[in-house]
């Protein structure tokens, strides 16, 4: 298959209401080419609107949608027909799986038996291999979804537009398929949009994220970048993070910043200038915690501070420990056996260690 | 001494390659090597150099697994 | 029960003799019939799939007149033809009345409202994120709509189905605006009027039994249409 170069797409001042309210108002958005931007935010946040807005299926208000740096509308045909997309429950046509992946190529007059083999190759991908003359309508969930994927898929559209596509799915099948997006979508380097209100499905699935929250983009970048340190206290409470933390840099020698935080210095690997305001947050997954009065030895990690065990929270198979120290508050992922170990319950004092690398930066 | 990570193996230093910021410490942990990175503050403050005696902790959720 | 036993005898060997005013009768029922049905679909379907799949101003308006107009009684309707196309009528000068073409609109303007509204309910029982579906893979607005007809074609067979069962069966407005011309405008159930009126049970019972099997025969298709209608899965 000769897929066609991904698109860059650029959203800009972008707004529309319904009934005198408003549900998107986005200044800036930015799809790069040939990645997959998982828009995150909570039910009503306006993330459909913008993807129906960006699929040219409704028109904005004000603004404007470029693709390769072109404004396009809804009477651009050859913009439509590069886009395909799926959503959250999917709606297949009445008739056979064959037909309804078929649809899309009919539409672009593909020759019968070109259509035939690209449906056959599709529906393997997805792994729905000879389900060709089943009924569309008999299918379970999952089955439809893999079904609604592969006729957006098959129409190697440059612009992959899916709207909560698992949100519909029992546990078991939503990983599965997560784990099968992922895959396809790596595969095949189409500039995907990827709306959803599961952060671990972000994770998951995308390259980068934006966060929407009332009709606005309210956070975007790399998943690490967005994920690793909430740039707002809303922001860190819908991903359950604990919120950053402020702090000024008193210092900076060999690259390694050092912070005051409301009395507690934490040290930082950073390109920033003292006297800076600064956030820091810490990944849970980097904080390794110490009894209280275990003597820790010299080690390589600049940041250990004393600090009170305020709240334990079961996270899948892991604890989510969150510790205070004045302003500072910061989580650690920690095992079971772990917690056991050490004897942690709310107000144990503890010791936590953390790397200068861990500690994520950015200017206010 | 107790601390929540899993992983702590003890290991000998076999390699120290120096960055801008950071550095890069090569730790032979019975015969498997592990790399490190931590800041060159942090190579000054624990002294270390090749053939010094070191620990490793690893957090079990840092721990990536693969099969063939 | 002698009348029925003589009457039946009678009728079966009209019909199966294939005595020619019978099935003369039989046939101009079904080309009035068909033809207004056939031209209710023109108009009903466009009026349905607006009124099922679009939001606009009065569209409630014209949901409710067109399920009033489900229910719009015959003779009210012969009347008000019969008046526009009498000789002294705005249309008078067409010469329609007592004619084929006055039976087939008269029947068109009571079949439209039933088409319309039962291809309406067809029409927006297709959800609306399908024909969204649609068109993010591709499909200009024509398409949507062609595709969205034929997702809801078992209920607009139901609405072709009602319409031509309803007509077929009407005596009322044909009497006023055919006249019930022998050989011309007469149908079955004028037909059966007159019969009866004249003691020829034997006429009226061999049409009253073709009229009966068409009805059926439109019913067993509603009701298979009923049963097999599919329904979309989560």
């Amino acid at each position: 298959m000769s897929a066609p170069k991904p698109a860059d797409i650029v959203v800009e001042g972008v707004r529309k209401s319904y009934r005198g309210k408003t549900v998107v108002d986005v200044d800036r958005l930015e799809l790069k080419a040939g990645r997959t931007l998982g828009l995150l935010g909570p039910s009503g946040s306006g993330k459909s609107t913008l993807l129906s807005m960006i699929g040219l299926l409704e028109r904005p208000d004000a603004g404007t949608v470029s693709v390769d740096g072109r404004e396009v509308n809804a009477t651009d045909r050859q913009t439509r027909m590069s886009m395909a997309a799926a959503f959250q429950r999917p709606y297949l046509f009445k008739g056979t799986v064959g037909d309804n992946v078929a649809y899309g190529l009919r539409l672009r007059r593909v020759p019968a038996s070109d259509t035939r083999d690209r449906v056959e190759a599709v529906l393997t991908r997805v792994g729905l291999q000879g389900w060709q003359d089943r009924s569309a309508l008999t299918l379970s969930g999952g089955e439809a979804q893999r079904v609604a994927l592969a006729r957006a898929l098959v129409l190697e559209p440059r612009i992959l537009l899916l709207d909560e596509p698992l949100a519909s799915l029992d546990p078991v099948m939503k990983w599965r398929l997560a784990r099968d997006f992922a895959r396809i979508l790596r595969e095949e380097g189409k500039t995907t949009l990827y709306v959803t209100h599961d952060q671990d499905e972000v994770l998951a699935i995308a390259d980068d994220v934006a966060i929407m929250r009332q009709g606005r983009v309210v956070a975007s970048g790399t998943g690490d970048q967005v994920f690793g340190l909430p740039a707002d206290d809303w922001i860190a409470g819908f991903l359950g993070m604990e919120p950053s933390i402020r702090g000024r840099v008193l210092d900076v020698k060999d690259g390694v910043a050092r912070v005051d935080c409301g009395g507690v210095t934490l040290y930082a690997v950073a390109p920033v200038a003292p006297g800076a305001e600064v956030l820091l947050g810490v990944r849970p997954e980097d904080v390794v915690l110490f009894e209280a009065d275990a003597i820790v030895p010299l080690t390589s990690a600049r940041n250990k501070i004393q600090a009170v065990v305020v709240q334990i929270d079961p996270s899948g198979s892991t604890y989510r420990v969150v510790i205070e120290r004045g302003p500072v508050r910061i989580a650690a992922k920690i095992s079971r056996s772990a917690l056991v170990d050490l004897r942690l319950s709310e107000g144990t004092p503890v010791q936590a260690l953390f790397k200068a690398t861990a500690v994520r930066v950015a200017s206010t | 001494m107790k601390l929540s990570a899993r992983n702590v193996w003890k290991g000998k230093v076999v390699e120290i390659e120096l960055g801008s910021v950071n550095a890069v410490v090569k730790v032979d942990v019975g015969g498997i090597i592990v790399s490190s990175m931590i800041t060159l503050d942090a190579v000054k403050d624990l002294g270390i150099s090749v053939g010094s005696a070191v620990y490793t902790v690893v957090k079990s959720s840092s721990v990536i697994l693969g099969v063939d | 029960m002698g009348i029925f036993i003589d009457a039946f005898r009678g009728g079966l060997a009209m019909l199966v003799s294939g005595a020619a005013d019978v099935w003369t009768i039989v046939l101009v029922s079904v080309q009035v019939s068909g033809a207004a049905v056939l031209l209710a679909l023109v108009l009903g379907i466009p009026i349905g799939f607006m009124l099922g799949t679009k939001r606009f101003v009065g569209r409630r308006m014209m949901l409710v007149i067109a399920n009033t107009g489900m229910g719009l009684p015959p003779v009210v309707v012969g009347l008000v033809v019969a008046m526009l196309l009498s000789r002294r009528g705005p249309l008078g000068s067409l010469e329609l009345l007592y004619s084929r073409p006055a039976m087939v609109i008269a029947q068109l303007v009571i079949a439209v409202p039933m088409v319309a509204a039962v291809s309406a309910a067809a029409v927006s029982a297709v959800p609306r994120e399908l024909r969204l579906q649609a068109r993010s893979l591709g499909a200009s607005p024509l398409q949507v709509a062609i595709m969205t007809l034929r997702e809801a074609r078992m209920g607009l067979l139901a609405s072709v189905a009602a319409g031509f069962g309803s007509i077929i069966s009407e005596v009322g407005a044909v009497t006023m605006v055919g006249g019930n011309l022998a050989g011309k405008t007469r149908v079955m159930t004028t037909a059966i009027v007159q019969y009866t009126r004249m003691g020829d049970y034997g006429a009226a019972l061999a049409l009253a039994v073709v009229l009966m099997a068409m009805v059926l025969a439109v019913n067993i298709l509603l009701t298979r249409v009923q049963q097999s209608a599919e329904r979309y899965e989560q």
